[in-house]
């Protein structure tokens, strides 16, 4: 038996390659069968081997599952809110853009040349222009007034939907 | 273990709006989540807490997935990082208590451990966690990662950004303190008796 003992090093890639025999050279081999300090290590560490395996402890609670996914699906809903407020900004462009014009552009010019392409005038003549012409003289110089009001309830809306909730949103995503 | 086709057709019902199904990544790899992050935060309190946050970036981030690696090699990348976050804030140190030419002997020598909180430790399952969590905190997830995962070396130093070289010589340093400081217990309570 040759005297220099196997390392710890050694042993421990031997253990690792499952004790296939070609992980040791013949001499190491040779040794270890017969050297029982040796033997000894080896033995050691194949138990460490086993411990380390199933050194499973209590880890997470039962409801581990469930409280997380609660905790996703509330980040979920400030994403939802904000598909929302898009929608809210993309129907707020389309009044401002209707007021601006309102107050720019006569209207009836715009609902005539409508009228003159559209398929109205073949089915029941100038109907639909004479209706939006009775429509718009009721509200008189109203109108304007009227776009403005919408508007700002609009806005107010918005503010309220973008930054007060919002807000709160973010201060209970930082507080979980 | 990770049928890869499987799990895209997983990942694409989560991307596309099926929120519960992350639920089904949570309960498979939650022990995985569980084992690199319990061997860094060693705060029992916050344990859970950082496994909730794993998760959550897990979802935040799946659309970056790519399956350019496994899914376990990169949720456990994202569980380290955020335990290395953690461990930052609370200004752990990841590897100091090791003096490499300290022996363990020396060390568990001067330790006044008295003959009754020796006599608690029956088996070496007890007598393990114990030692394991007196390891540095990154030998600790390491070894969790090779043995408990069955990970090779590669995947760990990809979590871990150590190299390969490295990972193994972390490895065999660790179980060898681990086999020193075990042995030399046994006989401490072996003289106690
Ligand atoms: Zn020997």
């Amino acid at each position: 038996m040759s005297i220099k003992h196997l390392s710890d090093k050694r042993i421990q890639e031997y253990l690792d390659n499952k004790l296939r025999p070609e992980s040791l050279s013949p001499d190491e081999r040779k040794h270890l069968d017969s050297c029982q300090l040796c033997q000894g290590t080896m033995a050691d560490y194949s138990h460490l081997y086993s411990g380390l395996a199933q050194e499973e402890r209590q880890l997470l609670s039962p409801h581990f599952t469930a409280r997380t996914m609660a905790i996703i699906r509330a980040l979920e809903k400030p994403a939802t809110a904000i598909s929302r407020s898009s929608l809210f900004i993309a129907f707020v462009a389309v009044v401002t853009i209707c007021g601006v014009v309102n107050y720019f552009i006569n209207i009836k010019d715009i609902l005539y040349a409508v009228e003159a392409f559209s398929l109205e005038r073949l089915l029941s003549g100038s109907a639909f222009v004479s209706t939006m012409e009775q429509w718009s003289s009721r509200l008189g110089g109203n109108l304007n007034i009227l776009v403005f009001a919408g508007l700002l309830l609009i806005l107010v809306g918005l503010i309220d939907k973008l930054l007060v909730r919002q807000k709160a949103n973010r201060a209970y995503f930082m507080s979980v | 273990m990770e049928n890869r086709e499987e799990l895209k057709q997983l990942i694409a019902r989560i991307k596309g709006g099926n929120t519960d199904q992350f639920g089904v990544i949570i309960e498979r790899y939650q022990k995985l989540v569980a084992h690199v992050v319990f061997k860094m935060v060693t705060t029992e309190a916050d344990r859970e807490d950082v496994c909730q946050e794993v998760f959550v970036k897990v979802y935040q981030k799946l659309d970056s997935f790519r399956f350019q690696s496994k899914l376990s090699t990169w949720i456990a990348t994202i569980a380290y990082n955020t335990s290395l976050n953690y461990l930052e804030k609370k200004r752990v140190p990841l590897l100091d208590d090791v003096a490499p030419q300290e022996s363990p002997l020396e060390r568990i020598a001067a330790e006044d451990n008295t003959p009754d909180e020796t006599a608690e430790y029956k088996d070496l399952s007890a007598l393990l966690i114990e030692e394991i969590d007196r390891l540095p905190v990154q030998y600790g997830t390491i070894l969790a990662l090779y043995h408990l995962e069955d990970m090779s070396y590669k995947e760990i130093s990809q979590i871990t950004r150590i190299p390969d070289g490295t990972v193994k010589s972390h490895i065999f340093r660790a179980r060898k303190l681990l086999k020193d400081r075990l042995l030399a217990k046994y006989k401490q309570e072996d003289l106690c008796r």
